[in-house]
């Protein structure tokens, strides 16, 4: 017969053990979880760079890069009318010193322009010690976060050293670890001293529930006598003694900081940077994604409206590099950046300056599958999006946003 | 059949077996309270008391007392139409403040690394003693409901200000002045809760210039009046006593 507490005692055990061997620190911010449609046509990131890697308590580091809101942005997305340039990591093993878009304040939200482009930068300063995988980010009012390359770094050192010191407008240099801390908990064990006294002065009338539940059945509609005048004096000091703490203590500290203004909820306005395409144009004639070769592979009339002939080099989209390594290379920055060194070859050579030409392009990488990309067929919004970057030959940059419809091949 | 007789035979005993009894269930009370009372007011004003730079002078003000009012008001009705005892509010609103409080060490400042200061809950003590010795006083959930509890929530920002006071000392930061909360909230990086996401300083009490408290706070009051009552029927028809007359 089954012996129910055995089988329970069993089942937690092999459960805990389970979980303890398999239990894994988290190791990113899901960057895969997202659809692909939306990752290929929302945010495109690149010339993602982290000044340094490994940094000690009090360091700095600087992340800079650019993304472009794609023009093709998916119809169940909200598009980015309320966004906060934010970095993505596991709570604040960094300070945020400041944050750029275009060279201005990224303190507050802002708007930004579909089909546009912008830069950034971060300043940030080590907190405590972590290995940590942190990323770009964008947070989006109803879309939510589109997350951009992300970096391992690594902080040493103790998080007792840090300090993080501003001077306030009225003269007073403090340090935002601990400012105000000593006087939040004094008034907190003030009134909670208070409150403690309330409660056991009751809790101390002796055995109170089921004799007093008794009594105030007996009593009936004379159960208020149960409370005496001496109890009702100390209810009206209570009362009067909390009010004029409470007045006291408004008036004292109005005195104490006179100068105080309301918590900043504005919004700022930032231009886009110039045209990234210098000229050149580029606009998808066809697109197949073919599951087994795990290959994108699209037709592209370019037109070349530059002084230079130029190249196709790269192909990025949704954090991930396809390189043509005759034109330009990469290196994966980390084990966790995806960059497929000889990931893009195309047929159709230099276009020159006037030039139409049509480009048949072939992206191939496991990154398809392993960042699961290749799900786009199976979307809502099976329509894919990417930047190309032509080179001249001063390796000169025209960056071109292209997509449009994706017909799977399956067989 | 056997005569059932009690096991009590002395006042003594009695007296024993009574104070037993609080020393049972006044504990499971009380963990009771703070579990329930703390999910329900952190799936109300969760954010506004989270963290420092939402406490502003609109949104936190007018939410903050209208949602803590209703377990003290069902309580108020438990403890005093049945035990005479005057201390549901406080009893709701410390056993509130010491889960918020295990809860902001270990969880925002212990797994989080968010400084404690960022992280301080609303001082919500005073209001409860209002409350209390409002219901003492009177002996009246009518009284209480109407001067109690508008008195609740006008007290609630000023009682709050010697707190949160100095993190509204302004400070000039690549060019933007910021109150030092704005800062806080800018300088802690929380990947999930980005700047636009706080819902303060929204609304149209434009036409009161900076006096916006007053405004706020009355209407909390206002609201809490009425929010005492349900709340106080909500006591009265979970607090009923029933007889099992068949298990």
């Amino acid at each position: 017969m089954l012996n129910l507490k055995k089988t329970i005692a069993i089942l937690v055990a092999a459960i805990s053990i389970v979980v303890a061997v398999y239990a894994a620190p988290v190791m990113a911010h899901g960057e895969k979880s997202q659809a692909a449609y939306l990752r290929m046509r929302t945010l495109l990131w690149y010339d993602v760079e982290v000044s340094t890697t490994k940094l000690m308590v009090n360091d700095e580091l600087v992340m800079t890069g650019k993304f472009y809101w794609f023009y093709d942005w998916p119809a169940n997305i909200a598009k980015p009318e309320v966004a906060f340039l934010n970095i993505g990591i596991p709570g604040p093993v960094f300070v945020r010193k400041a944050s750029y878009i275009n060279g201005v304040s990224g303190v507050n939200s802002t708007r930004f322009d579909i089909g546009s482009t912008y830069e950034f930068k971060v300043v940030l300063k080590a907190r405590r010690a972590a290995r940590i995988h942190m990323h770009a980010l964008m947070n989006v009012k109803k879309a939510g976060p589109l997350i951009g390359p992300g970096r391992w770094v690594e902080v040493t050192g103790d998080m007792a050293d840090f300090s993080n010191e501003v001077t306030t407008l009225t003269g007073e240099t403090i340090d935002l670890e601990t400012y105000g801390l000593q006087n939040s908990i004094r008034w907190h064990v003030f009134w909670g001293v208070v409150a403690a006294a309330w409660l056991l002065y009751w809790l101390f009338q002796g055995p109170i529930l089921i004799p007093r539940y008794k009594k105030v059945k007996l009593l009936g509609e004379n159960a208020d006598d149960m409370i005496t005048s001496t109890q009702r004096t100390i209810g009206l000091v209570l009362l009067i003694g909390t009010v004029v703490v409470v007045t006291w203590s408004y008036y004292d500290t109005q005195a104490k900081y006179p100068i105080t203004i309301p918590l900043q909820s504005g919004r700022t306005n930032i231009p886009p940077l110039p045209d990234t395409t210098l000229g050149v144009r580029a606009e998808v004639v066809d697109a197949r994604y073919r599951v087994s070769g795990r290959a994108l592979e699209f037709s592209v009339n370019v037109t070349n409206n530059t002084n230079s002939p130029i190249r196709l080099g790269e192909f990025t989209s949704a954090n991930i590099r396809w390189m043509n390594p005759d034109v330009s290379t990469a290196e994966p920055a980390d084990s966790h950046d995806p960059v497929a060194t000889n990931g893009l070859k195309y047929e159709g050579g230099i276009v020159y300056p006037g030039e139409t030409k049509l480009l048949k392009v072939t992206c191939t990488d496991a990154a398809w599958e392993t960042h699961r990309l290749a799900k786009v067929v199976y979307d809502p919004d099976s329509r894919f999006g990417g930047l190309l970057f032509f080179f001249d030959n001063e390796n000169k940059r025209s960056i071109v946003a292209i997509g449009g419809p994706l017909v799977p091949v399956f067989i | 059949m056997g005569v059932v007789r009690s096991a009590i035979t002395t006042a003594e005993q009695q007296h024993r077996v009574y104070k037993a009894f609080d020393w049972i269930v006044i504990p499971i009370v009380v963990l009771v309270i703070i579990g329930a009372f703390h999910i329900h007011f952190m799936l109300t004003a969760g954010d506004w008391d989270f963290w420092i730079d939402w406490k502003d002078r609109r949104w936190w003000v007018t939410i903050t007392p209208i949602t803590l009012i209703f377990f003290p008001a069902a309580l108020h009705y438990l403890f005093w139409q049945h035990f005479r005892l005057p201390f549901g509010a406080t009893l709701c609103c410390a056993g509130l403040l010491a889960g918020e409080w295990v809860s902001r060490v270990v969880n925002f400042v212990g797994w989080a690394y968010y400084p404690l200061n960022m992280v301080v809950p609303a001082e919500i003590i005073p209001m409860a003693l209002v409350l209390d010795s409002v219901l003492l006083i009177s002996r009246s959930f009518l009284v209480t409901g109407v001067i109690g509890s508008m008195i609740w929530g006008l007290i609630f920002y000023p009682a709050n200000w010697a707190i949160i006071a100095p993190y509204h000392v302004p400070v000039e930061y690549n060019g933007n002045m910021m109150s030092i909360a704005d800062l806080m909230g800018y300088s802690y990086v929380r990947t999930g809760t980005p700047e636009y996401i706080r819902i303060i300083e929204e609304g149209t009490l434009r036409t009161f210039g900076e006096s916006v408290v007053p405004v706020s706070a009355f209407f909390a009051g206002f609201i809490s009046v009425f929010a005492y009552f349900i709340w106080v029927g909500i006591g009265k028809a979970l607090a009923k006593t029933i007889w099992v007359k068949k298990l």
